[in-house]
């Protein structure tokens, strides 16, 4: 009675992606295509079968990674960015994206320098961007289950399962799901609440207000990440990472 | 007439102007004077005035200057008899000091008057010293009916008016020479400019300099006391002041002007002899003399300047004409890392020097490297400008190994050769050992940085085929997210409810009351408590002898109802409990039945006593069983 259950949930625990792969072939052949383009030099038709894989509903960070640097190849240099910032988001500790994203931004023209930060809310956004999203809601539904799994045991076959080392593999349970909860939840706030954009436009100014005639606050280049704080029509409010504040028209920007 | 030069050469600077005290005291009129060949004898004669009146007195002057003018001849008085009459003579020597040499000047002076009109020439004068002949130029003399116009002046004119009206252009004159005029762009002209007078100059300063756009100019250092020397010019004898010397640097080719050089200054003119007016004879009272301003401008100066060839120009030739050297030097060679280098570059020579550009370095990007501290020493006091510029970079290296600083180079237009020369310095090889500290300053992290990527490209795409996923709807905001969110609380609840199910199906009273066999003795206990504050005592030990058999009842599943001691030593035995604790446990029993029904009334210690016993002995049987 007790095992198919637990199975059912493992099952679907362990094979997240399942759906995904199987039901065509097509992002398979799409990726190699794009991969013998770059190789070839080709890099215009490599991000174009690239993009024929994001538009028929696949994604996956080495998709994102590819047009990046297909695009930072052709010298567009803010594109390559946006890409790059996309990979990063589903994979956030991979060397290569990270170091490919380093590599672009120093292209730039605008030299930003982040905010000095506390050392605890740095170190908890260490820990929750230490893995990607999809990883560690996984993990913490794992953990999550096994707690149930655990207090299910007992509850039904409390003369094997009623012993003091199921009551500490409860606790352990417990302590771990608090952890891994609290940081998924931080990064799945973190996911709704901030909308993080790149410039792609060569140079723009930015208003003090959502207005043409406002006043230049500063200017940015192409390739700034920023984060979109507001909207007003078509004009955007954005915030820059050593927290200085101002609108922009939206269309010179692009959604990571 | 004294003709001493009392050359008090006080010069001063203060604010710019130059003070000179009593230059070139000479006589108001000058005629000819001439200079012998040898260095230590000259001979040079002038009469007082040049124009003399009929039946008028005037002074014909013959002077031996030079360290042998002492023990030289008297030279002959020159016969004069053509035009006028000797009257007598006077000898005056003076001795002055300039520069540290002693010069001695001996002036024989000789009156005459003038008996004939008309143009004459006063024959030379000359003599003979160490059987060397030196001869002074004759001069031209006028002689006119009436007084000299030049000695007199309108007694309606005011002493300003006449003093303005004073011509002197050709007794005081400023002079601009150039040493050549035509150079390349950025080459050097030396331009010198001198007072050349006769009169008395106590005072000047610049008034005007002269506009230097498209040059760079550079002052020389002149001693604060200008040198004096003699010269003649047109048979006349000058004192001569170098007052300015400066270079310039033409900056663009084509003909270039320099505009005049201004200067004002103060001539002290001799007394004029008027009898006429009180306020004059106060004013011009011989011990004050006169004074009177001038302002003097030099002549413009024309330089053509010729643009650098571009033939054979070096590629990072910037605009440094002259003659160079190139030198670099590091302080130390052996350093640990993050220890900071000094690297030295001095470029030095002749030529506009604070041009000289930033020579580019070419270090490896293992060096942090700052920007420059630059010095520029130049020199003004030889024939030309020169000096040195010195770049000193501080370099940091970041990394272990051996590094090599490579040639610098630097290019200029030689202008005695008329080409372009690349200069280089050889290489320095340093040798950077792993310091201690790891330590980087937050300033430096950025070019740091910035500098790990020198030479390096993107990493390579990603080749392996991906696991892809669909797009859109994050995965928590999926279904089968919430049904694995939820399922478990709900598979719990379902098995909580399931395990009651079972519990009830299978009637397993005993696994119940063994369950809550503690709550109900307690319940019990407490129960028996209120009897005993309320001080009844069948009730109290009625309670306590319900709450000891219940909880063996419950314990081991037996009916209370019908439990009596025995029951229960022998229930407790099989189970395994100990004869001490059983003892205990069953004396409680056999004392609440004793006391349940005994007539006597035990006081209310005695019964608190029995309860805490009763109490314990639950306690030791629960943790036996």
């Amino acid at each position: 009675m007790l095992r198919p259950v637990g199975m059912f949930v493992f099952c679907l625990l362990l094979t997240p992606g399942v759906g995904a792969r199987g039901a065509t072939a097509t992002p398979d052949t799409l990726f190699n295509k794009g991969n013998e383009f770059f190789q070839a030099g080709n890099y215009e038709k490599a991000i174009a079968e690239y993009q024929k894989i994001l538009s028929a509903g696949f994604e996956s960070w080495q998709v994102y990674y590819n047009i990046g640097n297909a695009y930072f190849k052709q010298g567009d240099i803010a594109h390559a960015i946006l890409n790059f910032e996309r990979a990063k988001k589903l994979e956030p500790e991979n060397e290569d994206v990270n170091y490919n994203l380093e590599f672009a931004t120093l292209k730039t023209v605008d030299r930003i320098q982040e905010l000095p930060r506390f050392f605890g809310a740095a170190l908890f956004d260490r820990l929750s961007h230490a893995i990607s999203m999809r990883v560690f809601g996984i993990l913490a539904l794992s953990i999550y289950a096994t707690l149930f799994a655990l207090l299910i045991l007992r509850i039904l076959a409390k003369s094997v399962f009623g012993g003091k080392g199921m009551k500490a593999a409860i606790v352990i349970s417990g302590i771990c799901l608090f952890l891994f909860g609290s940081l998924f939840v931080a990064r799945v706030y973190e996911a709704e609440t901030t909308i993080a954009a790149i410039v792609l436009v060569d140079k723009v100014d930015i208003k003090s207000a959502p207005d043409a005639a406002g006043t230049d606050v500063f200017t940015l280049h192409s390739g700034v990440k920023v984060r979109i704080e507001d909207k007003s029509l078509d004009w955007v409010k954005i915030r820059l990472a050593d927290g200085k504040v101002g609108w922009m028209h939206g269309t010179g920007l692009a959604v990571i | 007439m004294n003709l001493t030069h009392r050359q008090l050469v006080r010069a001063r600077e203060n604010f710019g102007m130059l003070r000179i005290g009593q230059l070139a005291v000479y006589a108001l009129f000058l005629t000819t004077v001439s200079q012998a060949a040898a260095q230590d004898l000259q001979i040079s004669s002038y009469v007082n005035s040049s124009v003399i009146g009929l039946n008028q007195q005037f002074e014909l002057s013959v002077e031996l200057s030079g360290s042998d003018a002492n023990s030289a001849p008297q030279p002959d008085v020159p016969n004069l008899d053509a035009f006028a009459s000797y009257v007598g003579s006077g000898t005056s020597t003076s001795m002055e000091l300039i520069n540290g040499r002693m010069s001695v000047s001996k002036t024989y002076t000789h009156h005459f008057i003038a008996t004939q009109a008309g143009t004459f020439e006063i024959p030379s004068v000359s003599v003979t010293y160490r059987g060397k002949t030196y001869t002074s130029d004759p001069i031209k003399v006028q002689v006119q009916k009436g007084r000299a116009p030049s000695n007199r002046r309108s007694p309606a004119t005011g002493r300003r008016r006449q003093s303005q009206s004073e011509d002197l252009s050709n007794t005081l004159f400023l002079k601009a020479t150039v040493d050549k005029s035509r150079v390349y762009q950025n080459e050097a002209v030396t331009i010198t400019y001198k007072i050349y007078t006769a009169v008395n100059v106590s005072n000047y300063g610049i008034s005007q300099l002269p506009n230097t756009v498209g040059f760079w100019t550079e002052d020389f250092e002149l001693p604060k006391r200008p040198r004096l020397y003699d010269q003649v010019v047109d048979g006349r004898q000058f004192k001569v002041a170098e007052i300015k010397k400066v270079a310039i640097f033409p900056q663009g080719p084509g003909e270039k002007t320099l505009d005049p050089l201004e200067i004002e200054c103060e001539v002290q003119l001799r007394r004029q002899r008027s009898n006429r007016d009180i306020f004059d004879n106060f004013f011009n009272d011989p011990f004050f003399g006169r004074t009177v301003r001038r302002t003097l401008r030099s002549n413009p100066i024309k330089i053509d300047v010729l643009p650098l060839p571009d033939r054979g120009k070096p590629v990072n030739f910037s605009g440094a004409v002259g003659t160079y050297s190139i030198a670099a030097t590091v302080d130390k060679e052996q350093v640990k890392t993050n220890e900071a280098v000094a690297l030295k570059i001095v470029i030095s020579g002749s030529g506009n020097v604070k041009i000289v550009p930033e020579p580019q370095l070419n270090l490896p990007a293992d060096f942090e490297v700052y920007d420059p501290k630059i010095t520029e020493k130049i020199s003004r006091n030889g024939a030309a400008i020169s000096g040195s510029r010195t770049f000193e970079h501080v370099l940091i290296p970041r990394f272990p190994g051996h590094q090599t600083i490579k040639p610098i180079s630097f290019s200029y237009f030689d202008i005695t050769s008329k080409s372009y020369k690349v200069l280089q310095t050889a290489p320095i090889d340093i040798q950077v050992a792993k310091g201690d500290d790891q330590f980087v300053s937050a300033a430096t992290v950025n070019s740091k940085e910035d500098v790990k990527f020198i030479g390096q490209d993107i990493r390579f795409i990603q080749m392996r085929l991906p696991e892809f996923e669909r797009r859109g709807i994050v995965f928590y905001k999926r279904a089968w997210f919430f049904v694995l969110l939820f399922a478990p609380m709900l598979l719990s609840g379902m098995a909580l409810g399931y395990r009651r199910h079972l519990d009830k199906l299978s009637g397993n009273v005993a696994y119940a009351r063994n369950r809550k066999a503690n709550k109900m003795a307690m319940q019990r206990l407490r129960k028996a408590r209120q009897f005993m504050t309320r001080n009844q005592q069948q009730e109290f030990y009625g309670e306590v002898s319900n709450a000891l058999l219940g909880f063996v009842g419950d314990k081991f599943n037996v009916a209370a109802a019908g439990l009596i001691a025995d029951q229960v030593d022998e229930v407790l035995k099989s189970s395994g409990v100990g004869q001490e604790v059983r003892s205990a446990y069953l004396g409680c029993l056999h004392n609440c039945d004793y006391q349940r029904f005994a007539a006597s009334d035990s006081n209310n210690g005695e019964m608190k006593a029995f309860y805490e016993k009763a109490k314990q002995a639950l306690i030791t049987l629960d943790r036996e069983i």
